[in-house]
């Protein structure tokens, strides 16, 4: 990112500044992409968090519904109020207390929001660097309009000039044709 | 003289399309990279009295937390190699996309040249 600012834009023809400009927009897209799965991962954690508070002592006992396939469920009964399987990645499992598995939920929570906002910042820098492209680009553009106007006028003016020249030089052809 | 312009030309497109094949599988590795330093982390942080399982297909067994640990860093260590040789690869290629480069806007140099000659004529 910081390559960019190493040259100036405006040195850029209009072909170049669309390229990056390009180029800047599909980071973006990248970005916002990370930013909506870390918020998502937010969601599922906060989720996870809900149902360990229904693990409760006073609940063992209690009559479960147990998902054997995604429309199978098998009732049972909540024997285990103390411990759950937590998932740390990579296939590993780890073995914790309910309060411990609160705690580590909380712990990742703050990670997620941590890089979420790391994100969001990287977001905010290349829209600001996309809006001084678009800037460059604009004037540029107006600018190469301007001379194509202006060297289209000279076009007009010099059509204009060798038509009178024409008209000047025709009457004399016409004298000389009567001889 | 054309054909052999469209072969450079092809064999750079080449080139370009494997180096963005290294790129994307450089990027699958980083993010096993970093997760597997997050649970190397998170396995840090346990009591020794901690049970850890591991998931071996459908199976769900129970390992150590030094086994665990040593399986973790063992993975760390793969695929820091296969990242160095991956960068690697990549530098290779795109050495070679540039030479690959410089060798066709010679050539095209070469055929403008000769449009040149019977104008003078």
């Amino acid at each position: 990112m910081t390559n960019k600012s190493s040259f100036d834009l405006n040195n850029l023809n209009p072909l170049q500044l669309n390229s990056l400009k390009e180029q800047i927009s599909s980071e973006y897209q990248k970005y916002r992409q990370s930013y909506t799965q870390l918020l998502e991962i937010k969601s599922l954690y906060s989720n996870t968090l809900f149902s360990l508070e229904s693990l409760q002592p006073e609940n063992l006992n209690q009559p479960i519904l147990a998902p054997l396939t995604e429309s199978l469920y098998l009732p049972g009964k909540l024997t285990n109020v103390k411990s759950v399987l937590t998932d740390i990645g990579t296939n590993f499992f780890v073995e914790r207390s309910v309060e411990d598995a609160q705690e580590y939920f909380k712990r990742q929570t703050k990670i997620v929001e941590e890089k979420a906002q790391e994100v969001l910042k990287t977001m905010k820098q290349n829209e600001e660097s996309l809006k001084a492209v678009n800037t460059v680009l604009e004037r540029k553009v107006y600018q190469q309009q301007k001379k194509f106007v202006g060297q289209q006028q000279q076009q007009q003016q010099q059509q204009k000039s060798l038509k009178k020249i024409k008209k000047i030089n025709k009457p004399f052809k016409k004298k000389n044709l009567f001889f | 003289m054309n054909t052999d312009f469209e072969k450079e030309l092809r064999q750079l497109t080449i080139f370009q399309n494997e180096i963005k094949k290294l790129q994307t599988g450089q990027i699958d590795i980083v993010t096993k990279l970093n997760e597997s330093k997050f649970v190397l982390q998170e396995l840090k942080l346990l009591p020794k009295t901690a049970k850890v399982y591991q998931l071996v297909g459908p199976t769900l067994l129970e390992v150590t937390l030094n086994e665990a640990k040593e399986n973790v860093e063992n993975r760390l260590d793969l695929l820091g190699k296969e990242e160095k040789k991956t960068l690697e690869r990549i530098k290779e290629t795109q050495q070679k996309h540039d030479k690959k480069k410089n060798e066709l806007i010679a050539f095209q140099r070469k055929l403008m040249q000769p449009k040149n000659v019977p104008k003078k004529k």
